[in-house]
């Protein structure tokens, strides 16, 4: 039973929890992040496994993704506030029926 | 490995939020909001879930037997041959979701005057008056 | 003239003016609708003309001309065909359709011509014509049920013509939906009919059916009685004969041109048509053709009592037709099947006439109907007058000079003499000729004898004016072709019509002989003549006239046609409608609302789930990843 997998499912755990329960968008932005973290760890297990580089060239790329992500997502913030003057985002509710 | 993490987030990414919180300048009201997610209620309903979440994951771990073997350990000598050698196409690609990242990170965090037409200049003048 | 190559353009062409004014009617120019509407029929009648000329001049053997178009469906070993039939009965059938029918399509020309339906009018016209056509010349049962069907829905459709009409509208609407429904309850018998008839033969080919008939039902059988009983039912519903003669006087909330070609001269002679087709039947089970006689009988007493009290003029005559087909009825319980076809196309000439003529007067006097507001028409509009004077006598058969006395005599003759004649049903017609006549007459006095109550304003035009004057001569003279037997020995009509139904038995009872019954009808009917002139044109009609829902009861009775709708209210609406209510909120109604209820709150309650908040919609995602993945590790 590998701990680096716990760890890597552990992780994931938590970032969905915070995911679901903070109302504030840049925590939610922020737990994505550590879900990504977790799926680059389990990314990285799995090519030490397989005795292959492909893992780690799997994390560099999720990396890169995920940067590129939080700029346009906190630009994306940025707007919002603008326009909705709060962060919440139970405040961005204009899809409602 | 690892160090690259550390760049990566610690400095570009939590930076970025960083700069975001100060932005945004957010004050009392949020304080508010986050005691009251303290609250159970607030989080019970996701907590159950990723507690089952949990519990599926050790299933699928516990019977497939994954074991802990001495791994050997790949250095970037052969990360970056692989990189550059096969996923080359990968990584031009990856540079280019950087480069249109960053561009429309620009472009929907600009702050725009609204143009009102040369007939309505006069509009928000009048309200005061 | 090869007849049975071009049969089938006879209901084609009435068929194809329905369908170009239904599809295109609206986009017509005004002056082209009465062409084709009338024109298909014209030409029709021409080749009527001309088939039946070729047909007396050269006899087809067997009595008759099949056309095969093609075999409807087979199922099993019941296989109707579609096959038009054309024999001596059939040919005066479509003689009388397309001939009085032209006349009335033209005569509707004038009258329909300010309607903004007129395309639609003579859509329905046409399609009545085809419909009609189609009844006659069928060779089954099965397609002249078809027929019967479309002559129902036609009927239904011209009688509320004016559903729009700003007064009326309701009464319009209702007068056809009652006239469908009780028709209705005629056509669920025959239907009845036409199963135990392909129970017994298998098939519903009439032909067929005739000629196996004597072979597969014994005389006065149960299974002959009931299928003649039922095919009596339909033609009762759709002749308006006791007990489902309701629909009729109410009817005439129609156009006049409709109630001249559907309520006079042939939709309610399709009874009296299906009863002498389908002889072979009645002749099976003669206690029902005597009911049939006892039926007629009673009808024609009980219509002309009604006829004699009515104001409305269109009503007098609807009850006159009610009456009038009782004496066909009657010509067919007693086993005159010739007189009653005589007397069908006499009838039609004289009545359709009287239609067409009422419609004239009403137009000139705006639209009245109510006789007694009338008066004084005679010098205003004499061609009018002298028409409607010659369709009057006709049908009060004043002696000699009228078509209708010899039909009216022959029938009156065979009902005292024949086999299954009886005095009390000739005693039953005489009386009935004498009211006849007394309320004929006293039609034509007030409405055009006298002093003018309302104003005349509209003469008619020529349109309007030549089929009067032509159905006005055959009102006279058509009756030359059959002389009853102690003029001479004349009868080309009966000769005709016998080629193809059995000959009248004669009993040998002793009794008056014909030239003296033929004195007393004559009397009677100059009798009548004579009080409806002292009464009415003399001392204007004070008699028999009361206010709306006035006067003594004998009165009322009368004039609300013996209170049969009281009646039918009573014993059939009520009820009906008392079930209905309080079968509101039974149980089924309550798993079908509950349905619709179920669904409604599901709809709400799944609307909440569209609130727009984000953190709902990840908890959704995440709910989801987790019951895909327990369900796949579990199964």
């Amino acid at each position: 039973m590998n701990i680096g997998l716990l760890l890597a499912a552990l992780l994931f755990l938590t970032g969905l929890a915070g995911v679901l329960t903070r109302k504030n968008i840049l925590f939610m932005l922020m737990s994505v992040e550590i879900m990504f973290n977790a799926a680059g760890l389990a990314f990285v297990l799995a090519g030490a496994h397989l005795q292959q580089p492909d893992g780690q060239v799997m994390l560099i790329f999720i990396l890169a993704m995920a940067a590129a992500e939080v700029s346009v997502g906190l630009a994306l913030i940025l707007q919002m506030h603008r326009h909705f003057k709060t962060v919440d985002s139970d405040a961005m509710d204009l899809l409602k029926d | 490995m690892a160090a690259l993490e550390v760049i990566v987030y610690a400095g570009a990414i939590m930076v970025l939020f960083v700069f975001a919180i100060m932005i945004l300048n957010l004050g009392k009201p949020a304080t508010r909001v986050r005691i009251q997610l303290l609250k159970p209620r607030g989080w019970i309903g996701p907590a159950i879930l990723c507690l089952i979440l949990l519990a599926e994951l050790l299933y699928v771990f516990f019977t497939n037997g994954l074991s802990s073997d001495a791994v050997k350990i790949i250095g970037p000598q052969e990360v970056s041959q692989s990189m550059f050698g096969g996923y080359v196409l990968a990584v031009e690609l990856t540079g280019m979701l950087l480069m249109s990242g960053v561009i429309g990170a620009y472009h929907i965090g600009k702050e725009k005057k609204t143009e009102y037409h040369r007939y309505l200049q006069n509009i928000n003048e009048d309200n005061d008056e | 003239m090869n007849i049975p190559a071009l049969l089938w353009i006879i209901p084609a062409l009435p068929l194809l003016g329905f369908v170009l004014l239904a599809l295109f009617g609206k986009r017509m120019p005004r002056n082209l609708i009465p062409l084709i509407g009338a024109g298909v029929v014209g030409i029709a009648a021409v080749l009527v003309i001309i088939f039946g000329i070729s047909f007396l001049n050269n006899p087809p053997s067997g009595g008759s001309i099949e056309q095969h178009l093609w075999t409807w469906f087979s199922i099993g070993n019941f296989s109707p065909q579609i096959t038009l039939h054309l024999d001596t009965l059939s040919l005066t059938f479509i003689f009388v359709i397309t001939f009085v029918g032209f006349l009335i399509h033209l005569y509707s020309a004038e009258f329909m011509r300010e309607d903004e339906g007129y395309s639609r009018f003579f859509a329905y016209m046409n399609l009545f014509i085809f419909s009609m056509l189609v009844l006659v010349l069928a060779n089954d049962l099965l397609l002249l049920y078809l027929g019967w069907e479309g002559v129902g829905l036609c009927s239904f459709l011209l009688i509320g013509f004016w559903y729009n009409d700003p007064v009326d509208a309701d009464k319009n609407a209702y007068a056809a939906r009652k006239s469908f429904l009780i028709t209705r309850i005629g056509d669920t018998a025959m239907i009845l009919g036409l199963f135990l008839l392909v129970k017994d033969f298998n098939t519903l080919n009439i032909s067929a059916i005739l000629n196996a008939a004597p072979g597969v039902w014994s005389a006065d059988s149960s299974t002959a009685i009931w299928a003649a009983v039922l095919l009596l039912g339909g033609a009762l519903g759709k002749s308006a004969q006791l007990p489902l003669q309701t629909w009729l006087p109410d009817a005439m909330a129609g156009p006049s041109p409709v109630s001249a070609l559907i309520h006079a001269a042939t939709m309610v002679t399709a009874g009296v048509y299906l009863l002498a087709r389908t002889h072979v039947l009645f002749e099976l089970a003669p206690s029902i053709q005597l009911v049939v006689a006892i039926i007629g009988a009673a009808t024609l007493l009980m219509a002309s009592c009604s006829a004699l009290v009515q104001n409305d003029i269109k009503r007098v005559l609807a009850y006159s037709t009610i009456s009038q087909i009782g004496y066909m009825f009657l010509a067919l319980g007693v086993g005159a099947w010739s007189a009653a076809i005589f007397h069908f196309m006499i009838h039609a000439f004289f009545k359709a006439l009287l239609f067409l003529g009422a419609g004239a007067v009403i137009l000139a006097v705006h639209h009245e109907h109510n006789m007694f507001k009338m008066g004084g028409i005679r010098k205003k509009l004499p061609v009018v007058f002298w028409t409607f004077v010659f369709g009057s006598a006709a049908l009060a058969s004043i002696p000699l000079i009228t078509a209708g006395f010899y039909s009216k005599d022959s029938i009156l003759w065979f009902s005292f003499a024949s086999v299954k004649g009886s005095t009390w049903l000739w005693l039953a017609g005489i009386v009935a000729a004498f009211i006849t006549s007394l309320y004929t007459f006293r039609m034509v006095f007030l409405t055009f004898f006298g002093k003018e109550h309302t104003p005349v304003s509209y003469k008619p035009g020529a349109a309007i004016k030549i089929p009067l004057i032509v159905l006005g001569i055959l009102s006279l003279v058509a009756g030359f072709i059959e002389l009853p037997h102690n003029f001479g020995h004349f009868t080309p009509f009966s000769d005709f019509i016998n080629q193809t139904l059995p000959a009248a038995v004669l009993s040998t009872r002793p009794g008056m002989s014909e030239a003296a019954l033929q004195i007393i009808a004559a009397g009677l009917a100059l009798a009548g003549l004579g009080i409806a002139w002292v009464l009415f044109a003399k001392k204007k009609g004070v008699l028999f006239h009361y206010q709306q829902n006035g006067g003594p009861l004998w009165f009322r009775f009368l004039f609300k046609g013996w209170m049969f709708d009281k009646l039918y209210d009573y014993l059939f609406v009520k009820p009906l409608v008392w079930l209905a209510k309080i079968d509101r909120r039974d149980f089924v109604d309550r798993i079908y609302e509950g349905i619709g209820r179920v669904n409604f709150g599901m709809n709400r309650l799944f609307s909440k789930t569209q609130n727009g908040v984000l953190r709902y919609y990840l908890l959704g995602v995440a709910l989801g990843a987790v019951v895909i993945l327990t369900i796949i590790l579990v199964l």
